[in-house]
């Protein structure tokens, strides 16, 4: 372990919630790959090594390659004095993860990159013309991997870090696996939570109906690696409480699309159900308002007799298998219900109950 | 006889942020403080937000899209009588509990000229015996709710400056100045009241005739009992009855659908009232830190649990902004449904008046020669028309002259006399250069003053004090409390900070209340109390916004400390 890397070992940690861009940006990159990662082993660090890393494995769990990424938010573009400093932090992360103890295959590679959400503009310092040379990366040239700049500019780069590391030069051969780009994300958070809601319900489409609780719940996935500390400075990448690994990645994702809960299909259902339980004119209205209440009772703790009748209706969910009539099943259910268990209930609000959560735990079987 | 405004409490709460404000106001001396931008004059603003100003709405976003609720509780002082009400605002929506009295409710209010909003002035109005009326291109019309504050309320951004500036609807009405000034120094009194009055009914009464002759087919009794006694129009006679049957069948359905678009709008109300409730439960229950309230055992956490929550919660927010939209649509189809009906009544009543006398006509030849002469009568009515017209051109003549009439003038010049008294005397206890041209001091003349910066401050402040003293000694005015925002501007040095405080303590109105607002840092808190102990004999209810430190942060974390207040507004609201 060299000391440079020691120091951004919890950087960020105390105070979580600096690192929502951070999170984000793991999310966004998660999206943009998750065709080509969803059927490939890797595990996500964050606040490890540096803001986060995509780590690729072997099916021997040795790891072939890494994706490491700091990202850093801005209002100003980025110019040449203001990359120094970071370059040096990114090449102190490549040593520590050629040190890093954990397994990997002969042929380890990994890609440095420093992603922002403003144009950097990078030149060789010279002024008048024809001496000038410089390029900037923005929304039309997104990426740029340091080996393809031109030599002045890489020149520059290397002399200035070179005074920057002092006699240690190791680090300087890791520029090789630099590259810097521009992710085009807002400023603001909740604008940032947006264009992740957009690109989530590109990848899912229908099957999810709520793409913005899916967002909200993916970003947990990430909750408690970042409260964990790295124990006693040491950054380990076999530390699996900081791993955010493809299974409980794949786990969430079958969650955000089978625990789906489409309120307005159930609440649709309301024009069927006065016809299908026979229940008189009279009763019609409340019958209707008392099921379209009871999807937002059953969300409520609260609402105890409510909270009965749907844990009532899911652990009898089997009995729908036996039934080819919804209307027999849910009177079957009713019955059931009846004779089991006491509520204080009318008799209407129970049946109006049991439908709703008939039609809730059947969406979700 | 003065109406008293008491301000007792304002109360912010967002149900989807879970944050709240709350304070309460003092009989006498209120100063609200804190550091820059951090909700000082947001006090000022909601107050007016939730008396049904829509003024400020765009200085108040963030707060109105937290979605968050307000209330007022004050007091109306009348003849030493004390009424309380509580004023509830709730986006487009006020709420209004008096003692002993059903909630009333006004629905879209947040367009000026919404018939709830229209409805809501008629109310407040009422309350405070306040007449004053405006005139824009289309006539006098009652003055806006703003109107009743404009002398009382000194905002931050433009009050300073300008003066009638504190709001910003004022811009359309004529002779805004005059008719404001004669209003609140009670000089519309002093005319000739009930002769004009007297004109004013004339012309109302030729207006009327007027009409009546141009729809005489429709609107003169005796007319069309002659009309349809005479054998010439028979077949009209049917026509007569059977327009009255088809109108009767026409207002039965409109009544059908009122009572069902009431009912349907009750449904929505009852289901925003349990969606609240859920609501409020629900952020309790949060998978991340909240309890079971049932167990109390802490809830676990895991990705689907939580993934249900956020669900449910975008679900329940979601259904009740389509609640509330559709209670406020219902609301305007109520509303125009009800003039409908009232509309088709009367004129029910009326036709069904005079086929009651036709029925009861005793047909002589009296009354055979009366309806031959009425036929007469039909055929003069044209000449008529055009004398009426000329008598009311007379009539619209003499009552222009009466604005402009002598006593009028004389009234304006003596109550200007003593405006400059008071206002010299303040310009001189501020230490301000002395004021010489006419445009400056005569009352009805001033529109701006020549000075700025500090200078302009304390002449400005001169003149609301030496308005308001002139106020306070006429008959029947409002009395609203008097509000300062920000008395100090930021480039003011302490010396003359001193006399702006002691001019307000020694001038200060002796019958309302006086709200005043001061940026101060955390390190000059100390400044406060001394302000206080030395101006305000330590009277003042001192008031500090995000604990001196904060900025931008007016709401605060709702710590449960309200529970049977945030009850009690939600049951109005519900």
């Amino acid at each position: 372990m060299n000391n440079q890397s020691k120091a951004a070992v919890n950087a960020g940690v105390h105070g979580s919630t600096g690192t929502e861009f951070q999170k984000h940006c793991a999310l966004y990159f998660l999206f943009e790959k998750y065709n080509d990662l969803k059927d490939r082993k890797y595990f996500i660090c964050i606040e490890h090594h540096d803001d986060f890393l995509f780590c690729y494995q072997n099916s021997d769990e040795l790891i072939s390659s890494i994706d490491s990424y700091q990202a850093k938010k801005s209002s100003e573009k980025w110019e040449m004095s203001g990359l120094y400093e970071l370059l040096r932090k990114m090449t102190g992360v490549g040593l520590s993860l050629n040190a890093d103890s954990m397994p990997k295959v002969n042929n380890y590679t990994h890609n440095l990159e420093f992603i922002t959400n403003n144009s950097i503009q990078l030149s060789n310092g010279l002024r008048g013309k024809g001496k000038n040379k410089s390029i900037t990366i923005n929304e039309s040239n997104s990426r740029l991997k340091f080996t393809d700049l031109d030599t002045e500019i890489t020149n520059k780069i290397e002399a200035e870090l070179t005074k920057l590391l002092g006699k240690d030069l190791e680090g300087l051969k890791e520029l090789n696996n630099v590259s810097l780009a521009y992710i085009d994300f807002p400023k603001k958070s909740a604008g940032q939570k947006d264009s992740l809601v957009g690109l989530l319900s590109r990848i899912f489409g229908e099957k999810v109906s709520d793409h913005r609780a899916a967002v909200d719940a993916l970003l947990l996935l990430f909750r408690d690696v970042e409260n964990t500390l790295n124990q006693g400075n040491v950054v380990k990448l076999m530390d699996e409480s900081k791993r955010v690994s493809s299974a409980s990645i794949n786990d969430a994702i079958d969650i955000i699309t089978t625990k789906t809960m489409a309120f307005d299909l159930w609440r649709n259902e309301e024009k069927e159900v006065c016809r299908n339980l026979e229940i008189s004119i009279p009763d019609k209205s409340e019958f209707k308002l008392n099921f379209i209440n009871s999807f937002d009772r059953f969300k409520d703790y609260r609402q105890v007799e409510h909270k009965k009748i749907l844990s009532f209706v899911k652990e009898n969910s089997n009995i729908m298998y036996r039934f080819t009539v919804e209307t027999d099943c849910i009177l079957e259910l009713y019955q059931m219900f009846r004779k089991n268990i006491s509520s204080q209930l009318s008799e209407l609000s129970i049946k109006a109950a049991i439908y709703a959560a008939y039609i809730e735990v059947r969406g979700q079987l | 006889m003065k109406t008293k405004l008491l301000i007792n409490k304002l109360f912010a709460y967002s149900e989807s942020k879970n944050k709240y404000f709350y304070t309460e106001f003092d009989q006498g001396i209120n100063i609200i403080y804190g550091k820059n931008t951090s909700g000082k004059s947001t006090i000022f603003q909601m107050l007016l937000y939730t008396l049904g100003i829509n003024d400020n709405n765009d200085y108040l976003k963030e707060i109105i899209e937290e979605g968050a609720f307000l209330r007022v509780d004050f007091q109306v002082i009348n003849n030493r009588e004390s009424e309380k009400i509580t004023f509830v605002r709730d986006d487009e929506t006020i709420f209004i509990k008096r003692v002993d009295k059903p909630i009333m409710r006004f629905n879209g209010i947040r367009a000026n000229q919404s018939a709830e909003h229209i409805k809501l002035k008629g109310f407040l109005h009422e309350l405070f015996n306040f007449t004053l009326k405006l005139e824009n291109k289309e006539g006098y019309k009652a003055a806006p709710i703003e109107a009743m504050f404009l002398p009382y309320y000194i905002p931050q951004s433009v009050g300073w400056v300008y003066l009638r500036k504190s709001f910003s609807s004022f811009e359309y009405y004529k002779n805004l100045k005059e008719d404001y000034l004669d209003y609140y120094l009670g000089i519309e009194s002093l005319v000739d009241r009930d002769k004009k009055q007297e004109l004013e009914r004339k012309l109302k009464s030729k207006e009327d005739e007027i009409k009546f002759y141009l729809n005489l087919e429709n609107s003169n009794d005796e007319f069309q009992i002659t009309k349809l006694v005479d054998e010439e129009f028979v077949e009209e006679s049917l026509e007569y009855i059977k327009l009255h049957s088809d109108n009767q069948v026409l207002l039965n359905e409109n009544e059908e659908e009122y009572i069902s678009k009431c009912n349907e709008q009750s449904y929505y109300k009852e289901r925003l009232s349990l969606l609240r409730k859920v609501s409020r439960h629900h952020k309790k229950q949060n998978p991340l830190e909240g309890a079971c309230p049932a167990c109390d055992r802490e809830l676990s956490f895991s990705i689907t649990s939580s993934y249900k929550y956020f669900q449910e919660e975008n679900d329940t927010e979601a259904e009740m902004v389509k609640c509330k939209a559709m209670i406020k649509k219902l609301q305007g189809e109520i509303n125009s449904l009800g003039k409908l009906i009232n509309v088709r009544k009367e004129n029910n009543l009326k036709t069904y008046g005079i086929l009651k006398r036709y029925f009861n006509h005793n047909i002589s030849f009296d009354s055979w020669l009366n309806n031959k002469v009425n036929i007469q009568l039909i055929h003069d009515i044209k000449y008529k028309l055009g004398v009426l017209s000329t008598e009311k051109i007379t009539i619209e003549n003499s009552l222009k002259g009466f604005k402009t009439e002598e006593e009028v003038q004389k009234s304006r010049i003596s109550k200007s006399k003593e405006f400059e008294r008071i206002f010299l005397g303040y310009i001189d206890d501020l230490g301000v250069k002395t004021l010489k041209e006419d445009r400056y001091i005569s009352l009805y003349n001033i529109s701006a003053f020549p000075s700025q910066g500090v200078e302009l401050h304390k002449t400005v402040l001169a003149y609301n004090f030496a308005l308001n003293k002139l106020i306070e000694k006429t008959d029947g005015i409002h009395r609203f409390p008097f509000m300062l925002d920000a008395i100090f501007k930021e480039d003011i040095e302490q010396s003359n900070k001193n006399a702006i405080i002691e001019f307000i303590g020694k001038n200060k109105p002796n019958d309302t209340q006086l709200i005043l607002s001061i940026a101060e840092t955390k390190e000059n808190e100390k400044s406060i109390h001394e302000y206080n102990k030395k101006y305000f004999n330590g009277r003042a209810k001192l008031i500090c916004i995000g604990e001196g430190v904060r900025e931008r942060a007016f709401l605060t974390q709702y710590d449960g400390s309200m529970e049977n207040y945030l009850d009690e507004t939600l049951n109005i609201i519900n």
